[in-house]
């Protein structure tokens, strides 16, 4: 038995879809179904979706994706016309010859995922770090400012 | 999965589901999703666990059950404005098979993924037989 997965768009409006994530994964556990890496049928604009939080304070726009098992130099993030994109690719582990793989469930490859900032920030002043496997990237709230893209090093 | 290795009895996963479903104020755990991949000389077990630090990994074994607990801070920082990520920490039980030798397994984990090196016994490993004549 198949699930379908509820599609879900990765460039975000406001609107709050949510993630079905978790449930119907541990449903195709429970049934035994190898994961087997093949790839999920949702995915819009990469092979995998990290999910992204977007929170603020008074001062900060603050989005955290989790993103486990990269390096900072795999991971980009830009912002452009207030929307703020984090792409990458996950590279899978060099396999050894005298390897079996008996259970593959973790996905691996390329992603997008893109998030409307709610007002506008200060570009010049957006800073990215990577802890623990978790992107952090913090938005200063500013006035308007003339769009134009800029990229963020990872710290 | 029915290798007599590395496995993960269906009745724990649906006990500790059916558990952290049923509790509201306690912990909730959320299933972390593993590799296992086999070697002569054992297994290696990664799992993904991001926003988990070495401090807040537990691994622990009783009997011939081993136990990984990833801690997480569920609660968000600042007004939410958009969640994807679950309000739990990471939880997954393995059961290991006969093979493994408990007392040889190390755990290690870096940017979010843990990695639990199951050396297997003497006894599994193949052997090269000297051909003597």
């Amino acid at each position: 038995m198949k699930l379908i997965r509820k599609n879900k768009p990765t460039l975000f409006d406001g609107f709050g879809l949510g993630r079905w994530g978790s449930f119907d994964e541990e449903i195709e556990r429970l049934l035994g179904t190898p994961f087997a890496g093949m790839s999920r049928p949702t995915e819009f604009f990469g092979d995998w979706t990290p999910a992204l939080d977007l929170t603020h304070d008074k001062e900060n726009f603050v989005a955290k994706i989790e993103l486990p098992g990269m390096e900072r130099d795999d991971i980009e993030v830009s912002l452009h016309e207030g929307v703020l994109t984090i792409s990458g690719e996950r590279k899978a582990e060099e396999k050894k010859d005298d390897e079996g793989q008996l259970r593959t469930e973790r996905v691996f490859g390329s992603f997008s995922r893109s998030v409307r900032l709610p007002k506008p920030v200060n570009e010049e002043k957006v800073t990215a770090s990577y802890k623990d496997g978790i992107l952090t990237v913090t938005a200063p709230m500013a006035e308007e400012v003339k769009p134009k893209q800029i990229d963020v090093k990872v710290k | 999965m029915s290798c007599a290795c590395v496995n993960e009895t269906e009745k724990e996963t649906r006990a500790s589901k059916a558990e952290s479903q049923a509790r509201v104020e306690s912990e909730r755990w959320a299933l972390p999703r593993a590799d296992v991949v086999e070697s002569e000389e054992g297994f290696v077990v990664t799992l993904d666990l991001p926003g988990v630090g070495k401090d807040a990994l537990d691994v622990t074994l009783e009997d011939r059950t081993l136990t990984v607990v990833g801690r997480r801070e569920n609660a968000l920082a600042g007004e939410p404005l958009h969640r994807e990520s679950r309000a739990a920490g990471y939880r997954r039980v393995f059961s290991l098979g006969e093979s493994v030798d408990p007392v040889g397994i190390s755990a290690g984990i870096r940017n979010g993924v843990a990695r639990l090196t199951l050396p297997k016994v003497v006894e599994a490993k193949p052997r090269r037989i000297a051909v003597i004549g």
